[in-house]
Parts: structure tokens; C-alpha cells; sequence
């Protein structure tokens, strides 16, 4: 019985070890020559509600989202435009109904077409996983906090 | 750094690869064995307590151990992206999008020649096409029937718009007017809109509104350099509104002429502060010399103000409008006109209340011409129910209180709408 005992006790340990989910941050990511070092949240919502084109350094941004229902994109519309998914597309919508956009945010399927994208596109900016930061990118920092700060605001839902 | 090995997509260093393998083991091995012992080793071997707590310890370690892998791995950088996913198409233009809108509508009242009906509302054609990347054409186009069941169409926006920069804009076609908020937030789709449809002096011209809804000219407009304040302003030059006679058979927009030399002019502000997120308000001011049929040259301008919030619960919409008329050879008419709105979200129902008020005295002539004077104030209530993200249905009571000897109207609608 004590044995059973153990083994359930190890159990439980292993399955919280195996099973604990830290929340991933989301990283912001530029070209690696975008001359953008920051951004603020407000300044991200503007960008990815498609209200503003530029930079507060005057540079031309592009953005670029990733595929409805990825986590990334749950987190940025949670965490930054304080929006769910309905909501978001309608207001591009309208928006570009009202002829204030001219075009929807490209949308795509990978991190990895992501920082190809911003690598190769001049202004544009996504996100991706923290994880999936590699060299061929520049990470944006958000309210001046980066992704390795605790009180970073971009992370994925739990 | 660390080599990587690549594991269906997820790239993990081999500690932690460790680190999780172990954990699984154990767990494996913990869900499988006591049902071993039950079955091999009915009487259970003594404890050795020294040893769990060893065991425990080291459970502990290595737990602490995988959340510091996982807290370095989550920053560490990977390799660069697959050379598969590197070719990005170049852009080419033309991107055309499209959208389209539709209403249905079942309207019951009390209005004197009026019976109740099933009625089809407009249907919309959105085509939005980027020729370029700072130079597209937005084209919303209606088929709607008229009050002899006749289906009509119309070009109701077609613009070429050139985005040059947050602060520089241009617009050259046919536009809605930046009188206020509505005309310019909501167009021909009902859909967008809460309430069914639009308060009744911002109705478009061949609907009895005040308002020079549609225009055609020229709409420069962008932001203000003013930091957290978000100022805006829209600058709009163009034929302005024909007055014409009832039953004379001319359209209620200057498309392709003018009936006058004159022209007319509107400047809006806007302001968006990030201090308040969600409110917006806006002044402006448009003038016109109108030459109504019959009637001597007069001035028209309107005062327009609006103060709007919006945010993902509520709806809370207010504008106003002074219209004057000032004849060269007669009196000056003002026509006060103003409404409010209130919304609030509750999943898929969002119930509303409106109350609007406008008054067009009588002695205005122009007025009189289009059929936009007359008392008519009163509530709308009702609720809009999305029960599809590209459908709503919404119920509607109106009652709109007349002038003296007009009598009330009361009216409900239900009305079907739809983006597609």
C-alpha cells in the first residue's frame, strides 16, 4: 500500500513537471535594419488597427498577423488591442469600408514566413514566439521591456 | 551556444529533451507499476524512507532544472527560418477585395398609406483595389428598389484615393461628407450599423435627410501633428447639394454638374486622445451657396459636432447640427438637429435606445423642396441580436412625434442583415 502510495506521489510530481506551461512570451520582430527599437502599447494598437502607417521615427510600417486561431495572434489581440477575434476582423472591415485601409493585414501561417517577412519587407513588423527569435530578425521591445522581463505584456493566453 | 535538434518543428536542447524524457519515464513508470506490485507483490516490501526522500529531492531538482531549460530555451535563438519558407511573393497589383451587403426588412405602422410589408433592403457592392502601393479605387455600388417596386442602381461611392502619408491623404470622386460622425462611419451596409437604420435628418438625400450626404469632389484628409492628442482633419471642396422642386426628376446629387459657379466647403476636426481610449470628438463647419429652383441665392452653412465612445461593451454616439439658410433677398432659417444612442453588448444581443430630435421650420423654402422640414422627434429602442459573425437580426420601435396636426407615428421594424 505504502508503495502505491509512492508511486502515486511520484506520479503527481512528474505529471506537474511534464505538464507545467509556463506562459510564452510573444515576441515583437522587425528587419534587423528597421531603425524601430521600441514600441508602446498604444502605438501597437494604433499599428495594428491599421489607424496609423507610421512609426513614431516617421519610418513606413507594414504589419503583418498571423493565421486566425494561431496562440500569437490571440495573445497580441488580447493582450494589446484588448480585442477578440470577431471584433478585430469587423473593424478592419469597416475600415476598409470606409476606405480608412486599403488593404487587410497579410495574414500567415508560420513564425517562420513572419521573420521572413519582416526580414525582407522595409517596415514590416510582426510577431512570433519568443522561442523562434533567431538572427535574421531584430526584437522590438514594448513599453521598453523586453521579452526576458517578467512584466512583458506580450504574452499567450493560458 | 547550444546545438540544437530539431523535433517535429520544436527545437529543444538535449538537457531539456532530458530533463522531459525522465519526467516521462517516471510517469510511465509510476502509472504502470503499482498495478506490477498489486499483482506480483501482494505484501508490499518494507519503506525505506531514506530513499523517497532522496527520490523526492530529486524529483525536485530536476523540476527546478526543466523550468530553468525552459525560461533559457524560450530566449535562446533557433536557427535561422527554413530556406522553404523564404520565398515571399512580391506584391502585384491590382489586389481586388470584395464585400457585399444586404438587408431584409418586415416594417408595420401606423403612418397614414401605410401597409405593413416585407421590404428588401439595398444591396451592396464593396470593391476596394489597390492599383498601386499608395493609389487604390473603392467603389460601393447599390441595387435597391424604389416606392414603385422598380429596381434602381447607383454608384453611391467611387473614389481614387491616394495614401500618402499619416498626414496627407486624398480622396477624388464621389464621397460621403464628414458632416458629423454617422455619415462618415456608416455607409450603405445596415449591417455595420446597431440600430436598423440611420437617425432621420443624417437619411440620405433621396430618403428626406438634412444632410448633403454624398458629394462629389475633392476630400483631403490625415492626420495633425499633436502627439497623444490624435488630431485630425478632413477638408472636403465639391458641387454640394441640388435643391431642386418635388416631382422635377433630377437626382438629389450633382454627379456629373453642377446647378451653380459655386462651391461648396467642409472642414472637420477630430480629436482621439490615448488618454481616453474609445472617445472621439469632432467639430466642423459646411458651406454652400445653394440657387434652389424658384428661389433666390442662399447660403447655407452647418455647424456639426459629435462626441462619440466605443469600445468592445458600449456604443454611446451624440451629434448635433445647426443648419442656417440665409436667403440674399429674404430671411435666415435655422434647423437645430441632434441625436443620441446608447448600446451595450451582452454576448450576441446588443440593446440600444436612440432618441433624435430635428426641427426644419416650415418658412424655409429649401427645406420645403427636399422635404426636410417639419418637426420630428421621439425614442427608438431595440435590440440587435449577431447570432453569426456575418448576420444579424434587429428589432426596432419607433416612435417619431410630428409637428402640430401631423400626428405620431408609431413603427416597428425587424430587419435581417448580412455581410458576405
Amino acid at each position: 500500500m505504502a508503495t502505491n502510495y509512492l508511486h502515486l506521489a511520484l506520479a503527481v510530481i512528474a505529471l506537474s513537471v511534464t505538464t507545467t506551461q509556463a506562459q510564452e512570451h510573444i515576441a515583437l520582430v522587425v528587419g534587423k535594419s528597421t531603425g524601430i527599437d521600441n514600441l508602446s502599447s498604444i502605438e501597437l494598437q494604433k499599428l495594428f488597427k491599421c489607424e496609423k502607417s507610421k512609426a513614431p521615427d516617421g519610418s513606413k510600417v507594414t504589419v503583418v498577423m498571423r493565421d486566425t486561431g494561431s496562440a500569437e495572434r490571440i495573445a497580441v489581440l488580447t493582450s494589446v488591442l484588448k480585442m477578440a477575434e470577431g471584433e478585430y476582423s469587423k473593424h478592419i472591415l469597416q475600415a476598409t469600408f470606409t476606405g480608412a485601409v486599403q488593404a487587410a493585414p497579410k495574414s500567415l501561417s508560420s513564425g517562420g514566413a513572419v521573420k521572413q517577412f519582416v526580414s525582407s519587407t522595409p517596415g514590416g513588423l510582426g510577431y512570433i514566439k519568443a522561442s523562434e527569435i533567431d538572427d535574421s530578425v531584430k526584437v522590438v521591445k514594448v513599453d521598453g521591456k523586453s521579452p526576458t522581463d517578467a512584466d512583458y505584456p506580450l504574452k499567450s493566453p493560458k | 551556444m547550444h546545438k540544437t535538434e530539431s523535433n517535429g518543428g520544436m527545437r529543444r536542447t538535449p538537457n531539456a529533451s532530458k530533463a522531459k524524457a525522465l519526467g516521462t519515464i517516471i510517469l510511465g513508470s509510476s502509472l504502470l507499476l503499482p498495478g506490477v506490485c498489486s499483482a506480483a507483490d501482494p505484501a508490499p516490501p518494507a519503506m525505506d524512507w531514506s530513499a523517497v526522500q532522496k527520490l523526492i529531492k530529486r524529483v525536485d531538482e530536476l523540476e527546478s532544472e526543466v523550468k530553468t531549460l525552459r525560461a533559457r530555451e524560450s530566449l535562446r535563438p533557433t536557427l535561422a527560418a527554413p530556406a522553404a519558407e523564404a520565398a515571399m511573393p512580391q506584391e502585384t497589383f491590382p489586389q481586388i477585395s470584395f464585400h457585399g451587403f444586404g438587408d431584409i426588412n418586415y416594417r408595420v405602422s401606423n403612418q397614414s398609406g401605410s401597409k405593413n410589408a416585407f421590404a428588401l433592403g439595398q444591396l451592396d457592392f464593396f470593391v476596394m483595389s489597390r492599383l498601386a502601393e499608395n493609389l487604390s479605387i473603392l467603389s460601393e455600388n447599390v441595387i435597391e428598389a424604389n416606392e414603385e417596386n422598380n429596381f434602381g442602381f447607383e454608384i453611391e461611392r467611387l473614389l481614387l484615393q491616394y495614401r500618402g502619408t499619416d498626414w496627407f491623404n486624398l480622396d477624388v470622386g464621389r464621397y460621403h461628407t464628414s458632416v458629423g460622425y454617422y455619415n462618415t462611419a456608416y455607409h450603405h451596409g445596415t449591417w455595420f450599423q446597431t440600430a436598423v437604420g440611420r437617425p432621420q435628418f443624417l437619411d440620405f438625400e433621396d430618403g428626406g435627410g438634412l444632410i448633403p450626404a454624398h458629394n462629389t469632389g475633392l476630400s483631403a484628409h490625415g492626420a495633425i501633428p499633436s502627439g497623444s492628442l490624435n488630431l485630425a482633419y478632413v477638408l472636403e471642396v465639391g458641387n454640394g447639394r441640388p435643391y431642386h422642386a418635388a416631382g422635377s426628376g433630377k437626382a438629389p446629387v450633382l454627379n456629373i454638374s453642377d446647378d451653380n459657379e459655386y462651391k461648396c466647403v467642409n472642414l472637420a476636426l477630430t480629436i482621439k486622445p490615448d488618454g481616453l481610449p474609445g472617445w472621439q470628438a469632432g467639430v466642423g463647419a459646411y458651406h454652400d451657396t445653394i440657387t434652389p429652383d424658384n428661389l433666390s441665392r442662399t447660403d447655407e452653412l452647418l455647424i456639426h459636432g459629435h462626441v462619440v465612445f466605443k469600445n468592445s461593451l458600449w456604443e454611446f454616439l451624440n451629434e448635433g447640427l445647426l443648419m442656417r439658410h440665409s436667403e440674399r433677398l429674404g430671411p435666415t432659417h435655422y434647423t437645430p438637429a441632434a441625436y443620441t444612442q446608447l448600446a451595450r453588448n451582452f454576448g450576441k444581443l446588443r440593446p440600444f435606445v436612440r432618441f433624435s430630435y430635428v426641427n426644419g421650420p416650415d418658412a424655409d423654402p429649401a427645406l420645403s423642396l427636399i422635404g426636410a422640414n417639419g418637426l420630428r422627434w421621439g425614442p427608438s429602442i431595440g435590440v440587435r441580436y449577431d447570432f453569426s459573425t456575418l448576420a444579424c437580426l434587429k428589432f426596432q420601435y419607433d416612435r417619431i412625434q410630428r409637428g402640430v396636426g401631423e400626428g405620431n407615428i408609431n413603427q416597428f421594424t425587424t430587419q435581417l442583415a448580412f455581410t458576405f
